[in-house]
């Protein structure tokens, strides 16, 4: 999938604007906006600017390890402006050991447990607020679970059925669209795909998270400009053992290398929105979301 | 029934014929044919009361129950909500030898409890250690995600309730775990004031334990758990409010700890520390004894889909600004699942066996488990492991064929999603049914509270009893009477009072500003719906008077008039009385009858009643005892409980004689008992305001038309006024315009005047601008504005006629236009005081959501 295995320097721009209507008089948030640290990706800097400026903010670690911040404007205003701006240097991660497990020996080690890492693995198993499991997702997802494939083959395959029988149509959903609504009418975003991806997985049994993060907005010239890079992006990631987890973009049919950059993960989207929050007043609200990711040397 | 009675022979039987607990069942009250000892003192076998004696005595205690109810079963009785909360004067007794197995066992049961929710939202060690299967935490809709390592060390449990049974056996039985914000403790309280009062000697002689300590040993615990950061800080009680059943029970606790009883749009997170809104500004808070669930708790962190909640409500907790009791997150221990799985986990983390069993009750997650239960799958009803309540239990012999294979199947799938909950059968105690003694099924709630060093369990209760046993579950609500329990002793009761606390001292205050605003809407809107209703039973028992007897055909007009006043435009009378129907007088009683008891009219007094009752009600924590007293009676239901009296105007007259003594009464306690603190002033503010509005519309539609004969009329406003006395003291019996004008608008000594009210309303204007530091200089002025334009006018000037095109009579211009002005500037003041300090409800909203694309 990804050809350039060398390791690229980033420089990611988020800038989140809400405009009000009517002043807002009070509002509570929480972000999760700052780039991971991770054994294929280096976190240089991170800083965030929130305008105006906010009477509290907490920034802490979340029970997935994700930076996250609760902050309060507790002054009238019209607008909130959230600057997110980070220097990644993102590596492709190694799965090279991936295909010799197999799908039964995973799935029963979520059951029994043998590492630390398969019992931590198992929280993402269950059914999540976005996400619940059903029989419907099984069944879309075991003719790509043949005996004769090795685990990585299926994850893969199941991958591409997605990427290829689902259409990519924006703004066809919303936030709280289930997984099984997507199923049905086989399209929607970036979220919808991982979300069915996940639902899929956990379905057969197998340990799936929710993973956001970004895309290199300008690809080198000839590459494909892939898609979701105007905005933050999401993906799936499957626990496959020993190695650890396996990133799975169904959106772009891709198993994410060094042209993904990971920001936070969770059971579900709700664990990693990267901007949520609760306001009093503010009218109607005028959101504008801009990503710039791009390598710099 | 004879006079000496066999006793030694029967005792029972012919004591209580009616009495009958089946041979499955653990009787509470006789054994091998006798009455256990612990009842013996109670139920009149010791000193041996005949069957007739005994009759008497328990029907005096009832009707003396009935008489002096206590505050949450009181009147409120007549209501759906409250009718279950009934009283049974016979208490359930337990024994000391009893109670201390029952009081460890709960004892343990807390205590592990607590460690097991300490450690699945700290390190997971007993996860780790596959103690705790993953499908219980993981699985759980309970467990609550954001509070994982935001409190370490900290415990959870303040306040613990067990739904218990006692099987065929006499062993005790869980049926379910309360962790999260158990209600009940002040329903026990309550009961226990009642009876003890009604009992008064049996509960001296008998040596029962008290209650009192109990919470004097919470009150202490959350008080100390707080950061005390100022000793004007508050700690508050958080209720769901006055939707739900409980609601009377908070407002009782509440009072009964000395907390604020609180709603979640009272309080408010700034700067990471919660506070009260008040009248007076923010008032920081220190403790939360909360009885909201966990997901209704943070809108921002916990149930994102909702705006209900405090909003950062977690963040507070994990900067240890706020203790939370319990803390967020509790509920997860209460799911059926974990009271399940108790039995193993007490074995492995505490190393001893479970003291108190859960009654039958399986979780289908472990395989082993699984194939037993499918063995014999139709004799269990399924609950969800991770929801609360019985109600929803899936039982096999509710379904058809097909809905019982597609449970099997969902069982199969996910085995770990139920508990498989073999029926019970409670034990059977004696409950005063009617007027005799008989035997229902009982479920007890047992609560424990957390110390300085571990947990206290309270000895006493709530008993809940049913006829039937499926009416007895383990909710608090099941059931149709409650029963106060009794725990004996051997010991001396020592007496506790809740009214001193040892260790802290009180600061002295004069203000009341930390009054939650909302509290101050209700008391502003409860005095505006006593003076309306006032003024409404007044006006309509006058037409009562007038129009139950014999009626004058040359009056008909002038009645009409009075009736059509009553109500207005929302009544079904035409202004003018028409010329064409001689049913006149049916009509006018008509009008009045369903003035007063149509519901579904904008304007009738039953609305008015429920306008009281409504702010009364959700208040109540505010209201004395006395006063609340009265306003509960100001129920149709109650003063008028048969339906055909409805329909009788000669009975409408005792009715609102009733209405309006009540109401004085209840003026009457405010003016006198009442501090003049922030909250009278918005109860006075409201009640000026409101009659000066009353007094305009009367005299706007009785007054203003001129040209018909005056007498009969002024009488008929005088009396509505209730002034008729000064007028006939100063005026014998001369009833003109001029000097009724005088008396009701301009006459500043006379408390039903126009001016009157103004002046009042100009002096609590100036508190409030001293207690609030809010400036209403502007609106003070403004009303006194409208004074000194009543200054200019004299009563002469204003009663005179002009004739106009508008209308075929002449008109009191001068006085339509001035009453006019003054119902402008009143309508100013009231939306300024709605706008500044009463505006409760601001919205609050999710943010919208930048998706992933």
């Amino acid at each position: 999938m990804s050809m350039a295995s060398s390791p690229v320097r980033y420089r990611i721009a988020h800038r989140t604007e809400y405009h009000y209507s009517t002043p807002a008089l009070l509002c509570h948030n929480h972000l999760r906006l700052a780039p991971r640290t991770l054994p294929y990706q280096v976190v240089e800097s991170n800083h965030i600017e929130i305008e105006p400026k906010p009477t509290i903010r907490r920034p802490r670690t979340d029970r997935f390890g994700n930076t996250t911040e609760f902050f309060s404007i507790e002054s009238q205003h019209n607008s909130m402006i959230v600057i997110s701006e980070s220097t990644v240097v993102r590596s492709v991660p190694d799965f090279s050991d991936v295909r010799t497990s197999s799908f039964e020996q995973i799935r029963s080690r979520l059951r029994q447990p043998i590492t630390e890492e398969d019992r931590i693995a198992q929280e993402f198993c269950f059914d999540s607020r976005y996400i619940k499991a059903g029989t419907a997702f099984a069944d879309y997802a075991r003719s790509s679970f043949s005996k004769h494939r090795s685990l990585y083959e299926c994850l893969v395959e199941l991958n591409t059925r997605i990427f290829k029988e689902f259409k990519y149509v924006p703004n066809s959903t919303h936030v709280s669209t289930t997984p099984l609504h997507v199923l049905k009418t086989r399209q929607g975003v970036c979220q919808d795909f991982a979300h069915l991806m996940i639902a899929c997985l956990r379905s057969l049994g197998l340990a799936a998270r929710y993973v956001s993060g970004y895309l290199l907005t300008h690809p080198a010239p000839g590459r494909p400009k892939l898609v979701g890079s105007d905005a933050s992006h999401a993906w799936a990631s499957v626990y496959v053992g020993d190695s650890g987890w396996l990133d799975l973009d169904p959106t772009n049919n891709v198993c994410p290398g060094n042209e993904h950059i990971t920001t936070a993960w969770g059971a579900d989207y709700a664990d990693v929105a990267p901007i949520g929050g609760l306001l009093i007043g503010g009218g109607i609200t005028t959101l504008k979301v801009g990503v710039d990711v791009s390598p710099i040397p | 029934m004879p006079n000496q009675p066999h006793l030694d022979e029967h005792p029972i039987s012919e004591l209580y014929p009616a009495y009958r607990c089946p041979a499955t069942s653990y009787d509470e009250l006789i054994s091998g044919g006798q009455v256990r000892p612990h009842y013996q003192g109670l139920l009149g076998i010791e000193p041996r009361l005949d069957g007739g004696e005994l009759y008497l005595r328990w029907q005096s205690v009832k009707r003396s129950l009935r008489e002096n109810p206590s505050a949450s079963t009181g009147q409120l009785m007549k209501t759906d909500a409250s009718r279950i909360w009934e009283l049974d004067p016979i208490p359930f007794v337990i024994s000391e030898s009893q109670w201390s197995g029952l009081s460890k066992g709960i004892e343990q049961r807390v205590r592990l409890l607590d460690l097991l929710i300490q450690d699945v939202y700290g390190e997971q060690k007993y996860l780790r250690q596959g103690l705790i299967p993953p499908e219980l935490v993981f699985g759980s809709k309970s467990f609550v995600r954001p509070m994982q390592h935001a409190v370490p060390g900290e415990r959870f449990i303040y306040l613990y309730a067990a739904q218990i049974i006692r099987n065929l056996s006499g062993d005790w039985m869980v049926l379910a775990d309360r962790t999260q914000g158990p209600s009940g403790g002040g329903l026990a309280v309550e009961n226990r004031l009642a009876i003890s009062r009604v009992l008064e000697r049996d509960f001296r002689d008998m040596k029962v334990m008290r209650l009192a300590s109990f919470f004097a040993g919470l009150r202490d615990q959350l008080n100390a758990s707080g950061v005390r950061r100022s000793k004007t800080s508050r700690n508050v009680l958080l209720s769901p409010g006055i939707a739900s059943r409980t609601f009377f029970e908070d407002a009782y606790l509440a009072r009964y700890l000395g907390y604020t009883l609180t709603q979640t749009s009272d309080l408010t997170v700034r700067g990471g520390d919660v506070y009260l809104k008040t009248l007076g500004g923010l008032v920081s808070v220190e403790s939360i004894l909360r009885r909201i669930p966990d997901t209704d708790c943070d809108p921002l962190e916990i149930n994102t889909q909702s705006s209900l909640g405090i909003a950062g409500l977690c963040q507070a907790v994990r900067d240890k600004q706020v203790r939370i009791a319990n803390q967020l997150g509790s509920g997860w221990a209460e799911c059926p699942a974990v009271t399940a799985l108790l039995p193993q986990l007490c074995k492995a983390i505490l190393n001893e066996d479970l003291i108190l069993q859960n009654s039958p009750m399986y979780w289908c997650g472990a395989p082993e488990v699984l194939e037993e239960v499918l063995k014999d799958v139709e004799r269990y009803s399924f609950r969800d492991s991770f929801t609360r309540h019985s109600s929803s239990d899936w039982e096999f012999y509710k379904s058809n064929e097909l809905e019982r294979a597609r449970f099997r199947e969902e069982l199969k799938a996910r085995p770990w999603s139920f508990v498989a909950v073999e029926p019970n059968r409670p034990s059977y105690s004696p409950v005063w049914n009617g007027n005799r003694v008989v035997a229902w099924p009982t479920v007890l709630r047992v609560f424990a509270a957390s110390t300085r060093t571990g947990f206290d369990v309270m000895p006493g209760g709530i008993a809940r009893v049913a006829d039937q046993e499926d009416r007895v579950s383990e909710s608090l609500i099941g059931g149709q009477m409650s029963k106060d329990v009794w725990v004996l002793t051997s010991n001396k009761v020592r007496p506790v009072t809740l009214l001193t606390s040892p260790r802290t001292s009180t600061e002295v205050r004069r203000s009341g500003m930390d009054l939650p605003s909302r509290v101050a809407e209700h008391l502003f809107w409860l005095g505006r719906s006593t003076e309306r209703a006032e003024g409404m039973a007044r006006h309509a028992r006058l037409c009562v008077s007038q129009l139950a007897g014999e009626v004058e055909p040359e009056l008909l007009d002038f009645h009409w008039q009075v009736v059509y006043a009553l109500s207005s435009g929302d009544g079904t009378l035409t202004e003018t009385l028409p010329q064409d129907t001689d049913s006149h007088l049916e009509e006018m009683r008509k009008e009045v009858l369903q003035f007063l008891f149509a519901s579904n009219r904008a304007m009738s007094l039953s609305g008015a009643l429920m306008g009281i009752r409504n702010n009364s009600e959700i208040i109540r924590d505010r209201l004395s005892f006395d006063s609340w007293q009265l306003l509960s009676k100001l129920d149709l239901n109650y003063l008028i409980p048969w339906p055909e009296r409805r329909e009788r105007l000669g009975d409408a007259g005792v009715f609102l004689n009733q209405v309006t003594t009540l109401l004085s009464a209840f003026a009457g306690l405010v003016s006198e008992n009442m501090t003049r603190g922030p909250g009278w002033l918005f109860l006075e503010l409201g009640r000026r305001i409101e009659r000066a509005f009353g007094l305009i519309r009367l005299q706007e539609l009785l007054l203003v038309p001129g040209g018909r004969p005056i007498s009969a009329l002024v009488e008929s406003i005088l009396e509505i006024c209730d002034s008729s006395m000064t007028y006939r003291y100063r005026y014998l019996m001369n009833f003109e315009v001029a000097p009724t004008l005088d008396l009701l608008l301009l006459d500043q000594a006379n408390p039903r005047s126009v001016m009157f009210q103004l002046m009042k309303i100009i002096e609590h204007l100036e508190s409030l601008t001293s207690v609030s530091k809010m400036d209403v200089t502007k609106q003070r002025r403004s009303i006194m504005d409208a004074r000194g334009m009543m200054r200019l006018f004299d009563a002469d000037s204003l009663s005179v006629e002009v004739e106009t095109s508008e209308t075929s009579f002449p008109q009191r211009l001068h006085l339509k236009s001035l009453l006019h002005q003054l119902e402008t500037h009143l309508n100013e003041l009231v939306d300024f005081l709605s706008q500044r300090f009463l505006t409760h409800t601001v919205s609050v909203r999710q943010l919208e959501d930048a998706a992933n694309q």
